[in-house]
């Protein structure tokens, strides 16, 4: 439920995203989600198995789970289309929670909120000599192999400000910190979260060490080889998986959503 | 036109990191001095200084907003690897993406940039495009090539 609130909360402030005064943020904000939409059909291009299992898994799951929240069919369609959106919207957000959860049945049934446990699992811890071995200063590479402490990586711009009519101010944590918009997979070592960071942050270049490090101040990631992401790459690697399987799901359910009401309104054209 | 809107410096300011005791850790990274210090330049050049955010380990951000309608907002982020490191962006993803060379952001950059290179605090201060920061290759003295 807590996920679907979140999931509401971003909607409705994408919904009342025009606020003059907040315009800027809401292009941000918007031009993030859509992105998110079209990364998963870019996931899905790169590595069709997975979207295969997701999208099969995604259908068992709502076999299961047919209820009026997540069942299109399940309710009346609207009259108009700017009703039927409407209506498919929450459907939408449901939908996306459970088709993420379906669809990682595979590893375990992890929950939204398991996400950061699947992808310790997925993802190998780095030692030492790795980094040694790609030039990088032992005493940077036995840093960087340290569990990360850091605040981890807000999908949200921290000087993001909703919108007027939600009361203004900064995104409260709650929606911040949730797993929604903050990437911060449980175990992750400094390095390979500084890399996320490199990667998905533009304006993100290199940081300092503690002192205890001796004679080597910072690390750059151009120095270490790293690559920065496209425009693109940073909406998807940046996005917390719960975001990005709520995002797809929405995005379906509304061309779901939309399929259904044509057909019911052909339909109506036909009985009469 | 090219722009380049890094700055890689050296500064008289004092090291404002803050390490824990035993010095495993950063408890504060580097930069909230130097922002503010822009934040004070800035300020003079009749910006608007909207807030200052920590970003742990990827330093600090300052925003602004200012040009001729006032309207134009602008970050600048802060960090520090061996010397000081800044960016400073539009934080419009409209004109990040189809005015990314608008003249408020020419403006600024050069503003600031004249600012800096009179000032004392800032020590051989060098200028890089997007491609070319800590690459290696030797930066320019301002911000704005015609």
């Amino acid at each position: 439920m807590e996920d679907t609130v979140d999931g509401a909360v971003f909607g409705a402030r994408l919904l009342n995203g025009f606020d003059p005064d907040q315009q800027d943020a809401a292009w941000d904000d918007v031009s993030r989600v859509a992105g998110a939409g079209v990364g998963f059909g870019r996931d899905a291009v790169s590595d069709p198995s997975t979207a295969v299992v997701r999208v099969k898994g995604g259908l068992e799951g709502w076999a299961e789970d047919l209820s009026v929240k997540t069942d299109p069919k399940a309710t009346p369609v609207a009259d108009t289309f700017r009703g039927e959106v409407d209506r498919q919207f929450g459907i939408g957000l449901n939908q996306g929670g459970l088709l993420f959860d379906a669809a990682t049945l595979p590893v375990g049934g992890a929950a939204i909120k398991g996400l950061s446990r699947m992808g310790k699992a997925a993802h190998g811890l780095k030692t030492v000599d790795h980094y040694v071995a790609k030039g990088v200063p032992p005493s940077i590479a036995a840093y960087f192999v340290e569990p990360y402490t850091g605040m981890g990586h807000h999908y949200l711009p921290r000087r993001t400000r909703l919108p007027d009519i939600l009361g203004g101010g900064p995104i409260p944590p709650v929606i911040s910190e949730s797993p929604f918009f903050l990437l911060k997979p449980e175990g992750i070592q400094r390095g390979d979260m500084y890399e996320l960071h490199y990667r998905v942050d533009p304006h993100f270049n290199g940081g300092k060490v503690p002192r205890r490090i001796g004679n080597v101040k910072g690390w750059s990631g151009k120095k270490l080889g790293w690559e920065k992401e496209d425009s693109l790459g940073q909406v998807w690697y940046g996005a917390p998986d719960p975001l990005k399987a709520t995002a797809a799901g929405a995005l379906g359910t509304g061309l779901v959503g939309f399929g259904a009401w044509v057909d019911e309104n052909d339909g109506e054209e036909r009985r009469r | 036109m090219k722009m380049r809107p890094w700055a890689e410096f050296a500064s008289t300011l004092p090291s404002d990191q803050i390490d824990s005791e035993d010095e495993m850790d950063i408890l504060q990274y580097p930069g909230k001095l130097l922002s503010e210090t822009l934040a004070e330049i800035l300020k003079g050049l009749g910006y608007e200084i909207i807030d200052l955010i920590y970003l742990h380990e990827r330093g600090w951000e300052l925003h602004i907003r200012g040009g001729p309608k006032g309207r134009s907002a602008f970050g600048i982020r802060v960090t520090q690897i061996e010397k000081y490191l800044i960016v400073l962006f539009q934080t419009s993803w409209f004109r990040t993406t189809f005015a990314p060379r608008h003249p408020d952001l020419v403006a600024v950059l050069t503003q600031l940039a004249e600012a800096m290179a009179s000032d004392a605090r800032f020590i051989d201060v060098r200028w890089f495009a997007s491609e070319d920061v800590l690459s290696g290759i030797p930066g320019a003295l301002r911000p704005i090539e015609p």
